[in-house]
């Protein structure tokens, strides 16, 4: 950052796995590659340009379960935004884990969070690609993951906030926060796909974006 | 605590297999299946591909029969450890024995564990395994002289008395020079035991955990569980089987086993159900 030029914004998506909370660990991890990805991606949005000010430290979103951190250490913040506790719950844990501390996305929308501040989106695709996927196969669904992913290749923020909030409840995606915290990605690039692949059925994707 | 036997060190959460190899003609449960050497050699890496961690390696069954000296107790096994020490660097061998005597020549083969089934009745014994470092297992018999079945034993309280003698034997081998963290507990079912004082063994066994020696339990096949279930040795698996997850949800450490792989599985299961091991790998519901 120089010149005066607004910080740029680092914005991640991971999948919300539960898997991936440290209270369902098995001896083997089942989501290793996925685990490995979405810390790097979660590392590289803390490690953005410096907080504009002190560091705020609000009320964190962990519950005492997944709580990393100690009362009184500054952190940097990453806003998460999740359709729902348990996605919340998994956003919370990547970014304590890699350091930081999650807070909620401010009431006003999530871009009216400081410019610095990374956002961590919390959502995925459909689970119902296959057989044995978690709803069974739904016939639409690679197809909707196919639109889906294009969209987010894209940072196309139209499309996203247009999405088939029908057809997504139909193939058991969790775009809710795609749909409404799109406009944060307005503007923004693709830095990276970390990982995009539906191992269990789901369709998962951790992308960056910089805005 | 984390258990050293010999050379070879395991967490807190590990639960180890030993395996029974047999070098006897007699036998109760394989009859002398393994009684020629290479059969017992055979053996030894069955269980090591099954997963046991320890092998249990005796010349001597435990029932009364033909007596058995020192000489010929080192001829059937102390060989036979040593072929084993040099297959299997990273197995933990275990050699059943009460004899002082058989135990230091076994130890000078590489064994890194005596497992005293007769309950310190040589006390020599616990000079062997201070002198190379071996663990030692310190189990209760209430006094039974080796090789005899019990007959008429009471106690007012069996655990209570099987905990202030292995308990007692232990810390007598920590004095002599045993590592602490290789001395382990076993409160030996059948041996100076009806069915009864077995059964409430296995139900109280949370209690010899409780004292903070590891527990090594030897359940299978043996007559308590036959008495139990009214059934030969050979029909007993399903029992010995209950009765091990009853130990493991308890806390035993070490099962001593005829069947090790059907034994990893209901043991991994219960201490998992008891909170003490993980599952081994979870996706169900948690995509």
């Amino acid at each position: 950052m120089s010149g005066g030029q607004p910080p740029t914004r680092r914005i991640v998506l991971v999948p919300g796995v539960l898997a991936l909370l440290s209270q369902y660990a098995g001896i083997e991890d089942p989501v290793a590659d996925l685990r490995a990805a979405a810390r790097e991606a979660v590392t590289w949005a803390l490690n953005g340009p410096a907080q504009a000010g002190p560091a705020l430290n609000g009320p964190a979103l962990t519950g005492p379960a997944e709580a990393l951190t100690q009362p009184g250490e500054q952190f940097p913040e990453v806003a998460v935004v999740a359709s729902c506790d348990s996605a919340r719950r998994v956003g919370a844990y990547l970014v304590e884990s890699a350091g930081g501390l999650a807070v909620p996305a401010p009431a006003g929308g999530v871009t009216s969070a400081p410019q610095s501040r990374p956002i961590l989106l919390v959502g995925n695709g459909s689970a119902t690609r296959t057989e044995k996927a978690p709803g069974h196969l739904h016939p639409q669904a690679a197809a909707f993951d196919d639109r889906l992913d294009a969209l987010l290749r894209a940072a196309d923020h139209a499309g996203l906030a247009a999405l088939d909030r029908a057809l997504a409840a139909e193939v058991w995606a969790d775009v809710a926060v795609l749909i409404e915290a799109a406009e944060c990605l307005r503007g923004a690039e693709l830095v990276g796909v970390d990982y995009a692949d539906d191992p269990f059925g789901v369709c998962y994707r951790v992308m960056r974006w910089q805005a | 605590m984390t258990l050293r036997l010999g050379r070879h060190s395991f967490a807190d959460d590990r639960i180890l297999m030993m395996a029974i190899v047999n070098r006897t003609p007699d036998s109760f449960f394989d009859q002398g299946a393994t009684w020629a050497e290479d059969k017992a050699f055979d053996r030894v890496a069955q269980v090591v591909e099954e997963g046991a961690e320890i092998v249990d390696i005796g010349g001597i069954k435990a029932a009364p029969g033909v007596e058995i000296d020192a000489a010929e107790e080192i001829r059937r096994v102390a060989g036979f450890v040593g072929r084993v020490r040099s297959a299997y660097p990273e197995l933990v061998i275990s050699v059943d024995t009460w004899r002082g005597e058989v135990g230091r020549v076994v130890c000078s083969e590489g064994a890194d564990v005596l497992n005293d089934a007769w309950g310190g009745a040589d006390p020599t014994l616990i000079e062997a395994a201070a002198e190379y470092g071996a663990g030692i297992i310190c189990t209760h018999t209430g006094g039974a002289t080796p090789r005899t079945r019990p007959y008429r034993i009471e106690y007012d309280d069996v655990v209570a008395a099987a905990i202030a003698d292995t308990v007692d034997y232990a810390s007598r081998a920590v004095a002599a020079g045993v590592p602490r963290e290789g001395v382990v507990i076993d409160p030996a079912h059948d041996f100076g035991k009806n069915t009864f004082h077995s059964l409430e063994v296995t139900r109280r066994l949370d209690e010899f955990v409780a004292t903070g020696w590891p527990v090594l339990v030897s359940l299978s096949n043996k007559d308590f569980v036959g008495e139990t279930l009214d059934l030969p040795v050979g029909e007993r698996l399903l029992g010995t089987l209950a009765a091990s997850a009853l130990c493991a949800a308890a806390g035993a450490r070490i099962f001593r086993v005829h069947q090790v792989s059907e034994t990893r599985q209901v043991v991994d299961m219960a201490a998992t159900i008891a909170g003490r091991r993980l599952p081994k790998r979870a996706i169900r519901g948690l995509q």
